[in-house]
């Protein structure tokens, strides 16, 4: 098995081009066979994914906070 | 991941393990969905796995073992004072977001927030396109790493639980 970091680099790297744009469905194939090889691919990409959707919540933060996060007071 | 760290000593070793671990309850949510107390099954599965992992390592100091199958007596590590300091998600998002690089942290905040596309980002900074889906890998990954590396939420709901089933520890 790969290790950990190789694995989630792959996995952030699909995620990441999945959003470039110029999405085709031979990428989407590409992912589905990737992500079919091992569950440690799947695994790393689902929780990446998990990360990377939470992050939208950014915009509660903006609300609540004023323009840009900045730290908060500890 | 606080469990792992403080029984696991060498942290790429455990960052290997994380994975197995996920690996392990992602098999089983195939099989057939969690348990109703997924934050004690997960808690089984690292500690059986660790366990596991110590005895077939020869190397491993034989208090570790022992340590290991004590666990269930150092549950009050999992103390309402400490649950009480777990941050909320918002806050948890907010320290992630400080975390990033400045560079990455602009260009996760541009997608976030103003909803810009890559290449949108790229010609707002002047940067090539493969740069930005570069820095959106790097901000994935440590999201992910501060998001979700502070240990599972214990409930206390699950703290009494344990307790209950140890009553004399």
């Amino acid at each position: 098995m790969k290790n950990h970091q190789e694995i989630e680099i792959l996995a952030a790297q699909w995620l990441a081009r999945e959003e470039a744009g110029e999405w085709s469905e031979r990428e989407q194939a590409e992912l589905d066979e990737w992500l079919a090889n091992d569950s440690a691919h799947k695994v790393a990409w689902l929780r990446l994914r998990a990360a990377w959707k939470l992050a939208d919540d950014v915009h509660n933060l903006a609300s609540q906070g004023g323009d840009a996060p900045g730290l908060a007071q500890p | 991941m606080r469990l792992l760290r403080r029984h696991w000593r060498a942290s790429d070793e455990q960052l290997d393990l994380r994975q197995d671990i996920y690996v392990k309850l992602n098999e089983a949510v195939a099989q057939g969905g969690l348990p109703e107390d997924a934050a004690a099954y997960l808690f089984t599965v690292a500690r059986n796995h660790l366990i596991d992992k110590a005895r077939r390592a020869q190397v491993v100091p034989i208090e570790t073992i022992a340590e290991l199958e004590a666990l269930n007596l150092m549950v009050d590590d999992f103390s309402p004072e400490r649950l009480a300091g777990a941050r909320s998600d918002l806050r948890r998002l907010q320290v992630a977001l400080d975390n990033l690089p400045p560079r990455c942290r602009e260009v996760v905040m541009l997608r976030k927030i103003e909803g810009l596309s890559q290449r949108d980002i790229a010609q707002r900074l002047g940067i090539a396109e493969g740069t930005v889906e570069k820095q959106i890998t790097l901000g994935i990954r440590s999201l992910a790493q501060s998001l979700f590396s502070q240990g599972i939420e214990v409930t206390s709901a699950w703290t009494r639980r344990l307790r209950a089933k140890e009553p004399d520890a």
